[in-house]
């Protein structure tokens, strides 16, 4: 993506997160922080595919993303949930998570050892926007509502991901965004045409949920949704009614209806089987117009859960740490720029930001709602 | 530029044909006839010249939103589009301008030729000040000249007749020229291009756009609304038939017609200078625009043809295109 070559952090020998081989690792309390390889102590901050990953001998996340964990990990696996703000020591380093913003659950990693704070985003959101143009709310930032909001947290040392680290990435306010939303439904309800929306199952489907004004009309979604809005109603966030297609009883509203369905759904059986329908994709890469376009959909919704460039601006400086060190996304820019601004910035290489998603079609639901979809297209 | 704005957005949005020719019949409906007029000119693929430099531009951004050069270089080897990455990196709009298409044009866009360099900047960050990121999109796009949007001349045709109740046709013959550079949009002009067949003075309307005369295109005073307007042909193949058959419409010579090769009929004029097209005004028609010919004019006034190599003249050279014309509908001509 950039011409520049990653600027690598300065490692030293107290530092309290370094790169391995298998994730970011703590090596005075011995854990690693979203390790992509099986490791003895993971401490998650989220449930995406690319943080969460399954092998791990023990796992240390919030208490709100452990139903979501352990849909998508097995029941098997050995969590410990944590409340925000709550600490615990490991090995002598104290290990606290707090709202991140991103998604439910999610969480900034706060590790404390002799005096020295450093914090691991993961994702966080974020918004330069106001979560109104006018209005009582104007001038307050924008926030996740379906999640506790990103709190920052002070600290020496601040690891941040860096997704839409690029100055074009500026998010509207997003009662803007879902008044476009609303406003394309209600236009394709008016002609008779489903109206699909893509989001990711995790996050993006529930936010979407959450915002989009349900007088319209009737409200489906992809069987790969359904358990991800149960685990939400769980946390106490509330959503409208939104049963599954299959589960409809008459398809005839669906002519009037705002399905939300994965990404992964586009061009697939499982959607022509809705019909002649509009479809709209939600996400902060909606932003540019060739991002839409190779996308192949109607309609581009700037909506993301990531922080935008003045999100990530004022998160770091919230944050007053001294050192930065970049992950996932436009870490060259980022570490450029931050070095520019006078601080201390360097970058570690993840894996973060591959497939964000993937963990979105749980297998049970994945196969229960392909062969129906494949049988209603045979030869019958 | 708010509804001008929705207005691309909307052809921008959508693939289907009907969608986008709704969407234009609803906006010509709606805006003011100054903006529609304008916009009729930029959809037709109508280009000001560039009236800052991209450099200027682009500095002016990066100082606006207080990033190096080297940030906006990353920027936009991800955008891959200048007007777009500036319409992004800019802080959002304080004051959102209400100003229709046709001030923005005339009083903010085309005002800035041959200002200072420092004022130019200033006026444009003002501007980019008032408009939020798909308004600040298009005003760059409308200055660097790249407008598009899918949307064909043929589409916008069909939407200018479908709103005014008139033959798509009529529209197109009316339509040429309308993208001229030296030709201002305006309400009258548009009133022109909608006006019903029959009303008077229609061909003096456009051809006053073309900086012609009253008099109209070849002296005579403009009697009816083709009147000098070259009518745009859409034949599947070169017509066969022989030259003869078609007599020349009006006093002037015209004695070919375009094949679309790189070897073209053109008309000789009475000097014996080759020209393609009637007048002053035919040095701005683009060869899509043809020579208009009345077929079965009475006998003794039979054109004479011959044929003309325009593909080495400098205004062939750069309008040439592969194109076809030959005759219009029309049959009786007094």
């Amino acid at each position: 993506v950039s011409a520049e070559a990653p600027q690598p952090a300065d490692a030293r020998s107290d530092d309290l997160v370094v790169e391995r081989p298998e994730g970011l690792y703590c090596p005075q309390g011995d854990f690693y922080i979203d390790p992509w390889r099986p490791v003895s102590r993971a401490v998650l901050t989220h449930a995406h595919g690319d943080h969460a990953s399954r092998g791990h001998g023990a796992y240390l996340a919030t208490t709100v993303s452990a139903g979501v964990l352990r849909t998508r990990l097995g029941d098997h696996i050995t969590l410990q949930g944590l409340d925000y703000g709550e600490a615990v020591l490991v090995n002598g380093v104290k290990v606290s998570l707090h709202p991140a913003g991103h998604v439910l659950g999610s969480a900034q990693v706060r590790i404390e050892h002799r005096g020295r704070i450093w914090v691991a985003s993961g994702d966080y959101f974020v918004s330069g926007a106001s979560s109104s143009t006018d209005g009582p709310g104007a001038g307050t930032p924008d926030v996740n509502h379906t999640c506790a909001p990103f709190e920052p947290v002070r600290c020496h040392c601040f690891i941040t991901e860096s997704t839409f680290g690029l100055p074009i990435y500026r998010w509207r306010p997003q009662v803007q965004v879902m008044a476009q939303i609303n406003a394309w439904w209600a236009a394709n309800a008016a002609l008779g045409r489903p109206s699909l929306l893509l989001g990711y199952s995790f996050g993006k489907a529930q936010r979407l949920l959450a915002g989009v004004d349900a007088r319209i009309g009737p409200i489906a979604v992809h069987g790969a949704v359904e358990p991800l809005n149960a685990a939400y109603r769980a946390a106490g966030v509330r959503l409208p009614p939104a049963p599954r297609v299959g589960d409809l009883p008459d398809r005839s509203i669906l002519r009037q209806a705002l399905v939300i369905a994965p990404p992964s759904v586009l061009g697939s059986v499982w959607a022509r089987r809705l019909g002649d329908s509009s479809d709209g994709f939600a996400s902060g890469w909606m932003q540019l117009r060739g991002a839409r376009r190779r996308h192949g959909v109607d309609r581009g919704f700037v909506l993301s859960d990531h922080a935008d460039w003045p999100g990530l601006q004022s998160a770091i400086i919230a944050t007053q740490a001294e050192r930065v060190i970049v992950t996932h996304g436009y870490e060259a820019v980022m570490v450029r720029w931050l070095r520019q601004q006078g601080l201390e910035a360097g970058s570690f290489s993840t894996r973060f930001g591959e497939h964000e998603d993937d963990g979105a079609l749980p297998a049970a639901t994945a196969a229960e709602e392909v062969p129906a979809a494949a049988r209603s297209v045979g030869p019958a | 530029m708010r509804r001008f704005a929705d207005l691309y957005d909307a052809l921008d949005a959508s693939t289907g044909t009907g969608d986008k020719v709704a969407a234009l019949v609803r906006y010509f409906g709606e805006a003011p006839p100054e903006d529609a007029a304008w916009a009729v000119y930029f959809l037709a693929g109508g280009k000001p010249r560039q009236v800052l430099p991209t450099a200027l531009l682009r500095e002016a951004a990066c100082r606006r939103a207080g990033i190096d050069d080297w940030l906006f270089e990353e920027c936009y080897q991800a955008v891959g589009d200048l007007a777009e990455t500036i319409a992004h990196i800019l802080p959002a709009g304080q004051h959102i301008s209400n100003a229709g298409l046709a001030e923005w044009v005339e009083q903010r866009v085309l005002a800035l030729r041959g200002l200072a360099p420092a004022e130019q900047t200033a006026r444009i960050v003002a501007a980019w000040d008032e408009l939020d990121a798909g308004g600040r999109f298009l005003l760059l796009k409308l200055i660097g000249g790249g407008f598009r949007v899918g949307v064909s001349k043929l589409l916008v045709q069909r939407a200018l007749a479908l709103h005014a109740g008139l033959d798509a046709k009529l529209v197109a013959q009316r339509l040429v020229g309308w993208t001229d550079a030296r030709a201002t949009p305006s309400a009258a002009r548009l009133q022109a291009l909608l006006a019903p067949p029959a009303a008077a003075g229609v061909g003096g309307a456009i051809g006053a756009g073309f900086g012609v005369g009253p008099g109209g295109l070849d002296g005579r005073s403009p009697a009816s609304e083709d009147s000098g307007q070259p009518y745009p042909f859409f034949l599947a193949h070169a017509l066969q038939a022989d030259s003869k058959h078609f007599a020349r419409r009006s006093a002037s010579r015209p004695t070919g017609w375009w094949n679309g090769s790189t070897t073209a009929y053109a008309p000789r004029s009475s000097s014996g200078v080759a020209s393609c097209g009637y007048g002053r005004a035919a040095k701005s028609w683009s060869a899509t625009a043809f020579l208009r010919w009345s077929p079965r004019r009475p006998a003794g006034r039979t054109a004479r043809s011959s044929m003309v190599n325009c593909s080495s003249g400098p205004m062939m050279r750069s309008r040439r295109r592969r194109s076809t014309c030959c005759s219009s509908e029309s049959g009786a001509r007094p």
